[in-house]
């Protein structure tokens, strides 16, 4: 087995291929981080966004506001605005302000609709006069108050949103590389049977279930070097709590996902097959992850490897039961999916056909359960 | 050497062997002929413990292939039918992944490489990438490899198939050169190969054996030694009953042409004396295994 696990090595650190892809990969990763870092930092300052930068200060008015009640709660960066002392538009827009001294505040907005920046100048202009409004009015019931309440307003906790976007969004970021080497397990092994090389292979003085574990064990490794680089960028960009022990829940749950990967790498005829199966395998291995995380964001309950990384991640009080039911949940998974592999890899009517159905397989696997238990209890 | 007894194998509704019996002694080289499909890959991979059987008993030096598989594997060096290699593979990594994966101690493993490589004739390509050869040249290394344990027993299925004939011969000579050596089992589509090869020939068909021998022997019974070729003037007038004149062992008139099996050349002019005037022109063969081949098959 050791045999097949570092000659698989060896020959996929050796393929350019292989090396373009992680490259690849890691690239692709990286600019996810970037991206992912600008809207945490968008979602985590008080400060105004502007969403059009581009239209910044395109758009154009006059204004003419003696006493700058309205005039300066307009946002410059939004609307350039020039003062003047004319009473009607001369080619342009123009905010017109009567002098304010008592209520109501009379104001004139002409919008230039030649031009598709009025909708800007609209907005800010009516958003000014909401800020204006509401300031008139706090000073007068400011003024009509004796004793003013000492209410102090202070943010406690994180919003739903920056809850996932920091913690799911990080576990996530964390998780992507184990779905980047399907196309590694497809070549290895559907590979044997698409170059027909395979033959070969089983014609070796080795059981069948070492060329299968060998290949999953040669995967599992190149996948941990990737994750390793891969946890030190992110522990390096987020200063991650726990990172050595995140990393050791990421690779065991890297055992299950490449053991289903390997059952249905077997199962395929050829690259076509195994590249649907793999597409399909991994949308509800996601969501088997994604889906009790965010469960628990919401409800503060669950178990799973991801709900296990993001409390390692925000040093929550983890229990014993949390780390036995994941573990335990994983070792059992990856157990499963890779007997089911080999087990489909030692018969000869899938790697020689004509390969049976599902559901025939099914039925066999049920044949051979009730056989094993019928013999245990003989 | 290798023994198989009522050995059976289907695929799915498909019977691939039925009741298959044949012995290989040691040293010697069985040939298995038979058309496509006769079930003769399906017959080698289970001696090579490549498939399972569903029936029968396959002994390898006394062991069984079913509850001795590795050990049966360790003597055997399998040619498949493709040799397909890993590509990006040179030829010397090639054989030394396989030798490894046969077990062969390191410092064994190097001088056997170099010694293959220079059997086949391939010791300047040793550190191209298998991509670069040619079918010829990846015939030649699948040999390699499967002689990279020094195996006593070696299955070749289709050796030569699609090569050139100066590639096949130089194979075919190689075989010949391990003759005696090694015990050898040989699937081919090709009469003259397995009759210039082989000590024994099993025609199957169908997944059945239709017979064991030599190739005199095989010869021998269907037809006689020679074959005496009659075209006839008028074939309406032939008399058939030369059957009776003794050493003759077979009459076939196809069309004009009257095909009289013999056991030896004494007899022919008997036989012209007896066609009389009818006799247009005489031609005489030696009987092959493809005329064997041919009845046997046709006769099944």
């Amino acid at each position: 087995m050791w045999t097949i696990t570092r000659w698989e090595i060896k020959s996929t650190f050796k393929s350019r291929k292989f090396l373009f892809i992680f490259i690849f990969q890691m690239v692709t990763l990286l600019l996810i981080i970037f991206i992912f870092n600008g809207v945490l930092q968008m979602m985590n300052t008080t400060e105004e966004v502007t969403l059009t930068p581009s239209l910044n200060e395109f758009a154009y008015l006059d204004v003419n506001d003696p006493s700058g009640i309205i005039k300066d709660e307009i946002n410059p960066k939004a609307v350039m605005i020039h003062p003047t002392t004319a009473r009607s538009p001369r080619g342009g827009s123009l905010l017109l302000v009567e002098e304010y001294n008592t209520l109501p505040l009379n104001a004139s907005l002409f919008l230039d609709y030649s031009t598709p920046m009025r909708n800007i100048i609209k907005k800010e202009v009516e958003s000014a006069v909401e800020v204006s409004s509401r300031k008139i009015t706090d000073q007068i019931i400011a003024s009509m108050e004796r004793e003013q309440p000492n209410v102090k307003e202070e943010a406690v906790g994180e919003s739903l949103p920056l809850k996932l976007v920091n913690k799911v969004m990080v576990a996530i970021l964390l998780i992507l590389p184990l779905f980047m080497f399907g196309n590694l397990i497809i070549d290895s092994i559907v590979g044997e049977k698409e170059r027909k090389t395979g033959e070969s292979l089983i014609a070796m003085p080795i059981p069948r279930s070492h060329i299968i574990l060998g290949k999953s064990l040669a995967v599992m490794v190149i996948m941990a070097i990737q994750l390793f680089i891969w946890m030190i960028i992110i522990w390096g960009w987020f200063k991650i709590p726990n990172a050595p022990i995140v990393y050791l829940v990421l690779l065991l749950t890297a055992f299950p996902v490449v053991g289903l990967t390997s059952l249905v790498a077997v199962y395929s005829k050829n690259y076509k097959e195994a590249g649907i199966g793999i597409t399909l395998t991994y949308i509800i291995i996601i969501g088997f992850l994604i889906v009790p995380a965010l469960a628990y964001i919401s409800q503060k309950s669950g178990m799973g490897p991801l709900i296990l990384i993001i409390k390692f991640l925000s040093s929550e009080n983890i229990t014993i039961y949390d780390i036995v039911s994941t573990v335990s949940g994983l070792v059992f998974s990856s157990l499963i999916f890779h007997a089911l592999a080999v087990w489909l890899f030692e018969r000869d009517d899938i790697v020689f056909g004509p390969r049976p159905g599902v559901l025939r397989l099914l039925r066999g696997v049920i044949y051979e359960i009730g056989g094993i238990i019928k013999k245990g209890s003989v | 050497m290798i023994e198989v007894e009522s050995l059976r194998k289907t695929f799915g509704k498909i019977i691939a062997l039925d009741d298959i019996s044949f012995h290989v002694d040691d040293g010697e080289l069985l040939g298995i002929i038979g058309p496509n499909g006769a079930g003769k890959t399906t017959a080698i991979r289970i001696i090579a413990c490549i498939l399972h059987p569903d029936g029968g008993e396959v002994r390898v030096a006394g062991m069984d292939v079913t509850r001795d598989p590795i050990r049966v594997k360790s003597m055997i060096g399998y040619l498949p039918e493709e040799p397909n290699l890993y590509e990006r593979f040179t030829a010397r990594d090639l054989l030394r992944y396989f030798g490894e994966l046969y077990e062969v101690p390191g410092d064994i493993l190097d001088n056997r490489i170099d010694e293959l490589l220079e059997l086949v004739g391939m010791e300047e390509r040793a550190a191209d990438p298998i991509n670069t050869f040619s079918k010829g040249l990846r015939q030649r290394i699948g040999i390699a490899r499967a002689l990279i344990h020094d195996p006593p027993i070696l299955i070749l299925d289709e050796p030569t198939m699609g090569l050139d004939p100066a590639t096949a011969a130089s194979i075919r000579e190689f075989i010949r050169e391990l003759k005696g050596d090694k015990t050898m089992i040989l699937c081919t589509h090709y009469m003259e190969e397995a009759e210039y090869l082989c000590d024994r020939v099993a025609i199957l068909n169908q997944g059945r054996i239709l017979d064991v021998g030599t190739p005199q022997e095989l010869k021998s019974k269907i037809k006689g030694d020679l074959t005496l070729e009659v075209d006839l003037i008028d074939p309406s007038i032939v008399d058939l009953n030369l059957l009776r004149i003794g050493g003759v062992k077979n009459v076939r008139l196809d069309g004009n042409r009257l095909e009289i099996s013999l056991k030896d050349r004494s007899i022919i002019p008997a036989i012209i004396r007896n066609l009389g005037e009818n006799v247009y022109s005489v031609n005489t063969r030696e009987t092959s295994l493809d005329d064997v081949f041919i009845e046997m098959v046709k006769g099944s």
